[in-house]
């Protein structure tokens, strides 16, 4: 909050330039709509979906305490946000330059530091975090591709097929109807769906206080119902490439259909946070205030 | 006023608004002119030139030729060598998948050769020089099929390749290059090698290249030939893809830069 100086009130002299909120508030729109703008470019609508919660949950975190912000920042600190800024914004000029994961990061650490230096940083971790998670998950699907997966997912898909009583045979990563055969492999096997699932209960943990232990089944459960809504996904597929459906198959292996799940993985998840948590909203014992 | 004004003009809101015209800037300039300009057509992709005579030892090449059709997957450049042995023919057709690949070659067999279904007899074998690789036989021919990484083992699974490409590729400059936008994180190239050899072997009278047509090797050329089973036209593959990787991974070809359209990491 700017200290004002109470000998000098006047109101002719409360100019708006002088308070960093609304030249704060000018750049983030600006790095915003740089954002969005080069995302809506890459027509993935995957990360769009991601990173506009993202921005949401970050939105509304900023909403809960902006009145309690200190918004003093040093000189260092203003210099060294404005570098960050200007790095973003001189790579947004270069075609490709833009890098949707790491740029909302740098954009909004920098703008942190010019709005409250080094100190006061501390203030915005929680979103620094969250676009932080944003910076790694590439990092993550890769240790999701080296956990093989494929592999474990087809074993998922195959033993569903068979307890709803199919004749499933599975070979490895290949799941074998009668008529039909499947290979899971790639975007199939779950990475993106568990990425989103954890990205989704992290949201959650930063804006409900829980016990640690709360706080891992959180993330467990979400984690599991990502997989099985997946391997569930895939013995569909597996149905529908097994009857000749080729239509039927296009449709829910790509856009429209994969959306479909990832809103039942939300919206089971939900549930059970409602269920598990949010039902009864005593603050727990123990739990770290947020 | 004026003077009060000039004396207590922050530095805080001069680097500010600095900021803020600035990020309004670069926001118009990418609304006005990048974005009203039409989608620039896909610039030429450098062609990528192969080897033309890689050696490969105890067998002599017949014949090389640059394959023109492009593969669904998208590869830079692709060759196809025909080497001889006595009365085998050996068939190589080699990839570069370049700037990034997934290293499926299960489903690089499914989409983009004639094998199509015949990719789930693919069984894995590991070498311990080269790493992984895949042989199946399917209508009187045995294939070895295998990705050669720039660095570090063959793979043939999705899996295997994200591992190799982090344990051998990640290293700190090359973070710290991704952070500022100077090129990917891992290297996602491979060279999808794919060698064949008919069961049946061929004739020795087929005359060849450099010598007289004749008996000279004191076979008679009307007896037939036995075929090979799998397990022995294995050997013969495998035999034939260890050196072939090691010079490969040697000479591997130069990085692309990535272009519109090309496979791009996810």
């Amino acid at each position: 909050m700017s200290i004002i100086n109470f000998s000098e009130f006047n109101f002719a002299e409360l100019k708006p330039w002088r308070m960093p909120q609304y030249w704060l508030l000018g750049i983030g729109a600006a790095l915003l709509t740089l954002n969005l703008t080069f995302l809506l470019r890459v027509e993935d609508s995957e990360l769009l979906g991601t990173v506009g919660l993202l921005w949401l949950a970050i939105g509304m975190l900023l909403w809960e305490k902006h009145q309690q912000l200190s918004l003093e920042s040093s000189l260092g600190a203003t210099v060294v946000g404005a570098l960050l800024i200007a790095l973003v914004l001189v790579r947004s000029l270069a075609p490709d330059g833009y890098h949707l994961r790491i740029s909302p990061f740098i954009s909004f650490l920098g703008l942190a530091l010019m709005a409250s230096g080094f100190r006061g940083i501390r203030q915005f971790w929680k979103e620094l975090f969250i676009l932080g998670l944003l910076l790694v998950s590439r990092a993550v699907i890769g240790l999701f591709e080296m956990m093989n997966l494929a592999l474990m997912t087809a074993k998922a898909a195959a033993f569903m097929l068979w307890y709803s009583g199919f004749d499933v045979v599975r070979e490895g990563v290949f799941i074998t109807l009668p008529r039909g055969r499947v290979e899971v492999y790639g975007a199939c096997s779950g990475q993106s769906s568990l990425l989103q699932m954890l990205l989704i209960s992290v949201l959650f943990l930063l804006m409900v206080p829980l016990r640690w232990s709360q706080r891992l089944l959180c993330v467990g459960v979400a984690l599991l119902i990502g997989f099985l809504v997946n391997a569930g996904r895939v013995a569909l597929l597996a149905v529908l490439v097994a009857n000749a459906r080729q239509a039927a198959f296009d449709y829910w292996h790509t856009e429209g259909g994969s959306l479909f799940f990832s809103v039942i993985s939300v919206l089971l998840f939900g549930v059970f946070c409602w269920l598990a948590f949010l039902r009864h909203p005593v603050h727990p014992q123990g739990a770290k205030p947020c | 006023m004026l003077t009060t004004w000039r004396q207590r003009l922050p530095w805080r809101t001069v680097l500010l608004a600095v900021t803020l015209m600035g990020s309004w800037g670069v926001v118009g300039k990418v609304w006005l002119v990048d974005l009203r300009q039409p989608i620039a057509p896909t610039p030429l992709l450098v062609p990528v030139a192969l080897p033309d005579a890689p050696p490969l030892p105890g067998w002599q090449l017949t014949q090389s030729t640059p394959i023109a059709i492009a593969l669904i997957d998208g590869s830079r450049a692709s060759h196809a060598y025909h080497f001889q042995r006595d009365n085998q023919v050996l068939t190589i057709h080699i990839h570069y998948l370049a700037p990034w690949t997934d290293g499926n070659n299960s489903r690089f067999l499914f989409v983009n050769t004639a094998l199509r279904t015949a990719n789930a007899q693919l069984q894995a074998r590991s070498h311990p020089e080269t790493g992984f690789y895949g042989v199946l036989t399917t209508q009187g021919r045995a294939y070895l099929t295998a990705c050669i990484n720039p660095q570090g083992k063959s793979t043939i699974t999705q899996q295997q390749t994200a591992q190799n490409r982090y344990t051998t590729g990640l290293r700190l400059g090359r973070v710290l290059r991704w952070l500022l936008g100077q090129g990917a994180l891992l290297d996602g190239r491979c060279l999808w090698t794919l060698m064949a050899i008919p069961l049946t072997p061929v004739p020795a009278s087929l005359p060849k290249r450099s010598e007289p047509v004749g008996l000279a090797d004191g076979l008679d050329p009307a007896a037939p030939i036995a075929p090979i089973t799998p397990e022995q036209a294995y050997a013969i593959l495998e035999s034939a893809w260890v050196p072939w990787h090691r010079w490969w991974q040697e000479h591997f070809p130069p990085p692309v830069p990535k272009s519109v359209g090309s496979n791009s990491e996810p």
